[in-house]
């Protein structure tokens, strides 16, 4: 990810999850122009916190109440202009602004990516950066990030183990390429069913990661269905309190309820959504768009409908589906796949928990694993698991070029982990293990 | 001859050395090619061959820049094979089988007709570098010849020795003498050199083979060409023929290995491992009871045959022994004993990205010299040695091509970044960016510099033009016709096995599909019969790799944002904090000119090219005014 300096980038710098206040940051050309938009004035006076209302560039729709300052290059911590909003520190608050400044034409900051701004704009030396690094890994997360380093040996172990099977099959077929005689090198259907076995294996490893990431970072859970199914009751029975407010007219939630609780080890956050209809007025209809968002990032989506009533709204493939009011129902009644519950009794809650846990704590697919990792490092997995999909699809059709790039570029997300390559990754290497936005 | 004072003096009348003289000469700069025979210029002392795997693309780059070594191979071509044709367009190659002699010929008839060139035929003994520069150099017979700029192209001809079995003796080849004194002016110069080894077949007398029942490995492209212009040889076609070694074979080697160079401790140069000689391969593949061999004519006139995957350094009675043993060989006559040879060679590190020597301004470097192997590896440094040695004598600044840009790039990067230990031969997974630098668009990645430079002809140039319009159309064309579905346009397309659409699409993207070929669309764009093949190639590749062509293109621009920024060239590397002496001392040895260079060096670590990169940043910092650095920390206060 090295990039140009100076362009402008953006994230929240405040710890993840609810606090009373929430710091967004802004650093490169265009930082206060683009504050500017955002609270729709001019601000003239450098390093002087003021009180403005935030509003959204497009449509003028005020977002928060908010503190601003604004700060000059080159005296600034990243040595670019800089400005910082203190915003309430609402998890959705602070997305939506980011959202903002994204639309404005910043880039969300990849990790540690404020500090290697200042690293290159000789604000900081490197012996700096590290203990910048330092005091953010003892403030934060410090059990599950001794954790990860414990546990790096292994990952180091698998990643290097695959990394060297992949190798032996990117030689294969560079040397079938470049040796047009005869030195045994056929790629043969056998290589072509070792690239498509390391691919499913990088992919198994990729969801191990994402069950592993959930250990330290928590899961998001949604719960989804149709409404007046008795999502609000199924979350305050999960919750133990009376979080969300139950009413027996439909559609009485509209915006996102989120609670928390610990489940199978992991800080689980339950979301309760709007119930999915046609909407009948715009407060609702937003709702019911921020549940189905919900569906892109949650681990796993509760989808609760009444067991009573057929038709309606159905669940996705993958949803854990919650047969909600069996105490309504008569004893013998079947209702098919799921679980069923009574959200209001507590009947069948424990299985389903039970159920939910183990999900939580496997890969993806039920089968990966559990490798403490970083998403990030996830992330390459996957992406290489993909590189060598297409590798495999290219070898069947007797393009051996492309074939050979997908593996070879497979070959350079796993290097990148191990910190092989030098020019690619210099810098992501060293700036990996900062949290976004410091 | 009269010699008359030149500005450039090229030493080598090899592949490189060909180059690097029409190049300076057609650049304008008046040029003295000094060589130890005429007959000799342009000999191929090993296989008869030009091109296979990246090495013809090096050969199309070369043509592409104004280069000769593709017209030559054209002019004596009596085999034309295409390379990996079933593996995809993306990875295809091109090798010729050419008559040697003719193609020396046809080098000595251009070498006599570009004007500003002159052939002096003498020995080089040392080079003049008085005072930190170029100044000519010392022939035996001519005395001292002063010049701006030199391009060494000595081949295995400096420090020369062939050895066979327990003979050995000092020359440049088989019958050549070697050249010496030079290889002390280098060192006295401060240059490093080393050894290297190479070594060739014995050559078989074609009368004394058995051709009966051999496997025929015939010509299966006879219009190809290498060049893109110039006439096609007009020669009659020859055929190759595939024998092996058995374990008889492998037998008699064994029992003679201590009599080997390789093995008994004569030779002290490293060998290539890509093209072992045939004792080194029944040592290091042991398991394998037997190895191919390529009987390759060279040439029409030629008797003499070249057991291509032979070569051996073995006492002559024990090659004769082993020859005998191969099926088609049983009574076959060694016209020439196979040999190794070992050689010079300078560290390539010493020079910049130009070729020229670091540590002495107007001294150029090309071929094996280098570390190189190959008459392809060794054309495109001397092209390169040539253009640039020109332009430092014009006060131009050298042309460098790009890892992106060029296989030659590549080469050249490699050599003066990684340096190399054992002969180094261009194979296409050395280049990162193989989707983008394919054979067949060699013009279009070079012609546009090659007529800057000033050496691709005007009509060469015009042609190219021609080519690039034709393919640009062509990509319109397909993107402009639509197929709707229908039953017509199914049966149609099922009669060629390719699967019904479902919605509307254009001829580009029925061809971006696996299996489809522009033969396929010919219902639909007839015209597309009438492209030349390298337009239909190009057409064809471009719509198929389009992803991984897009895909390169931004690896190449992640790669230019750090990998380009440029080292500058008064950068001491003890003055950078963080690095370990290990580093500087290999940073000081490569002095890279940007950091992706010094990035790619050997052992030089990612902590160490951010350590340069900070450095940098703060030298950029320096002198401009350090006010508000107060400020800053107390930002910085603030921000923790």
């Amino acid at each position: 990810m090295p990039a140009d300096t100076n362009e402008l980038i953006v994230a929240i710098s405040s710890a993840a999850g609810a606090a009373a206040i929430g710091v967004v940051r802004l650093s490169g050309d265009g930082a206060v122009r683009a504050l500017e938009r955002l609270i729709d004035g001019p601000l003239d006076t450098p390093r002087r916190p003021v009180l403005r209302t935030l509003v959204d560039p497009d449509d003028g729709r005020p977002l928060d109440r908010v503190m601003v300052w604004f700060a000059r290059a080159p005296a600034t911590y990243t040595g670019e202009d800089m400005v910082e909003v203190h915003a309430h520190g609402n998890p959705a608050i602070l997305d939506g602004i980011v959202d903002a400044c994204v639309r404005l034409g910043a880039r969300p900051a990849g990790p540690g990516e404020f500090t290697r701004r200042a690293l290159l704009n000789g604000k900081l030396d490197l012996s700096e950066a590290e203990a910048v690094l330092a005091a953010v890994d003892a403030e934060t997360l410090a059990g599950a990030r001794m954790a990860v380093r414990v546990l790096d040996g292994e990952l180091r172990r698998t990643v290097g183990s695959l990394k060297d099977r992949l190798l032996v099959v990117a030689a294969t077929l560079e040397a079938s390429l470049d040796y047009e005689q005869d030195l045994g090198y056929v790629v043969d259907e056998a290589v072509a069913d070792r690239v498509a076995t390391l691919s499913v294996e990088l992919g198994r490893l990729a969801s191990g990661v994402a069950a592993a990431g959930r250990l330290v970072t928590g899961a998001d859970v949604a719960i989804l269905g149709p409404v007046n199914a008795g999502k609000s009751t199924l979350l305050n029975r999960i919750l133990g309190q009376e979080r969300a407010i139950v009413h027996e007219e439909p559609g009485t939630t509209r915006d996102v309820v989120t609670g928390e609780r610990e489940l199978a080890g992991i800080r689980v956050r339950f979301h309760d959504t709007a119930g999915l209809r046609e909407a009948g007025e715009p407060v609702e209809e937003e709702g019911i768009r921020r549940a189905r968002a919900l569906r892109g990032r949650a681990s796993a989506v509760l989808f609760v409908r009444d067991a009573r009533v057929d038709g309606g709204p159905g669940p996705e493939p993958g949803d854990v589906v919650v047969h909600n009011k069996v105490d309504l129902l008569p004893a013998t009644a079947d209702s098919g796949d799921g679980f069923p519950v009574s959200a209001l009794t507590g009947q069948g809650l424990d299985a389903l928990l039970a159920h939910l846990g183990d999900r939580l704590r496997a890969g993806d697919d039920g089968q990966g694993e559990a490798v403490l990792w970083t998403a990030r490092q996830g992330e390459t997995a996957r992406r290489a698991a993909g590189h060598m999909e297409r590798a495999h699809q290219e070898l069947l059709t007797q393009e051996y070029g492309p074939a050979a790039q997908e593996i070879g570029d497979a070959l350079r997300a796993l290097e990148g982990l191990l910190g092989i390559d030098p020019v690619e990754s210099v810098l992501d290497e060293l700036f990996d293990r900062f949290c976004v936005g410091k | 001859m009269f010699h008359v004072e030149h500005p450039v003096i090229v030493v080598g009348g090899g592949h490189a050395g060909i180059e690097a003289a029409v190049a300076a000469a057609r650049l304008g700069v008046p040029t003295t090619l000094v060589t130890l025979e005429r007959e000799w210029i342009g000999r191929m002392p090993c296989n008869p061959a030009i091109g296979g795997m990246a090495k013809g693309h090096l050969v199309r780059e070369v043509d592409a820049l104004g280069g000769v070594t593709a017209r030559l191979t054209d002019g004596a071509s009596i085999q034309f094979k295409r390379l990996n044709t079933r593996k995809g367009l993306a990875v295809q190659g091109s090798r010729a089988q050419v008559d040697r002699f003719r193609y020396a010929l046809e080098a000595q008839r251009l070498l006599r007709a570009v004007p500003g060139l002159e052939v002096v035929i003498d020995s080089a003994t040392g080079i003049l570098a008085e005072g930190g520069r170029i100044q000519g150099v010392v022939t035996r017979e001519h005395g001292s010849l002063p010049a701006s700029a030199v391009v060494l192209a000595t081949g295995t001809f400096l420090g020369g020795k062939v050895i066979v079995g327990g003979v050995s003796y000092s020359a440049g080849r088989s019958g050549e003498s070697a050249v010496r004194g030079l290889s002390r002016s280098l060192s006295t110069a401060g240059l490093t050199l080393t050894r290297m080894k190479t070594g060739t077949t014995p050559r078989l007398l074609d009368t004394s083979v058995d051709w009966e029942g051999l496997q025929e490995q015939t010509e299966d492209d006879p219009e190809g060409r290498f060049s893109a212009c110039g006439e096609l040889s007009g020669m009659g076609r020859i055929r190759c023929r595939i024998t092996h070694t058995n374990e008889r074979t492998h037998e008699v080697i064994r029992r003679n290995l201590h009599r080997a160079p390789l093995y008994d401790g004569t030779i002290e140069g490293v060998g290539p491992r890509y093209c072992p000689s045939i004792e080194d391969k029944v040592v290091r593949f042991a398991d394998r009871d037997h190895h191919l061999l390529f009987l390759e004519p060279e040439g029409l006139q030629s008797r003499e045959i070249y057991p291509n995957g032979l070569s051996t350094s073995l006492p002559v009675e024990v090659q004769v022994e082993m020859v005998h043993t191969i099926r088609g060989l049983e009574r076959a006559e060694i016209v020439r004993p196979g040999y190794a040879i070992e050689y010079d060679f300078a560290d390539p590190r010493q020079l910049g990205p130009s070729l020229e020597v670091r540590d002495v301004p107007g001294l150029f470097l090309a071929g094996q010299i280098n570390g190189t192997t190959g008459y392809e590896e060794a054309a495109a440094q001397g092209l390169m040695a040539g253009i640039n040695a020109a332009r430092s004598v014009q006060g131009d600044p050298p042309v460098v091509l790009g890892r992106e840009q060029a296989y030659i790039g590549v080469l050249i990067d490699d050599l003066v970044t990684r340096g190399t230990d054992e002969p180094y031969r261009m194979f296409t997974s050395r280049a990162e960016y193989r989707m983008l630098l394919r054979e067949g668009n060699a013009d279009h990645r070079l012609s546009d510099l090659g007529a800057s430079i000033g050496l691709l002809d005007d009509g060469e140039y015009r042609r190219f033009q021609e080519r690039r319009e034709q393919v640009q159309r062509g990509l319109e064309q397909l993107e402009g016709r639509t197929l709707k579905p229908g039953v017509e346009v199914s049966s149609a397309l099922a009669a060629r096995g390719i699967d019904p659409i479902r919605r509307p699409t254009t001829l580009r993207s029925l061809l971006s599909r696996p299996g489809v070929g522009l033969g396929d669309l010919e219902t639909w764009l007839p015209e597309a019969v009438r492209w030349s093949r390298p337009v239909a190639e190009e057409v064809s590749s471009r719509i198929k790799y389009a992803g991984y062509i897009d895909r390169q293109q931004r690896q190449v621009e992640r790669q230019r944002r750090t990998g380009n920024v440029r080292l500058p060239v008064d950068l001491d590397f003890e003055d950078v904090a963080g690095l370990s002496f290990e580093i500087r001392e290999k940073l000081s040895r490569v002095r890279p000119t940007t950091l992706g260079q010094a990035g790619r060096i050997p052992g030089v670590t990612p902590a160490a090219i951010t350590a340069l990169l900070t450095h940098l940043k703060l030298r950029e910092r320096e002198g401009s005014a350090r006010k508000g650095a107060k400020g800053a920390e107390a930002q910085r206060g603030q921000q923790e």
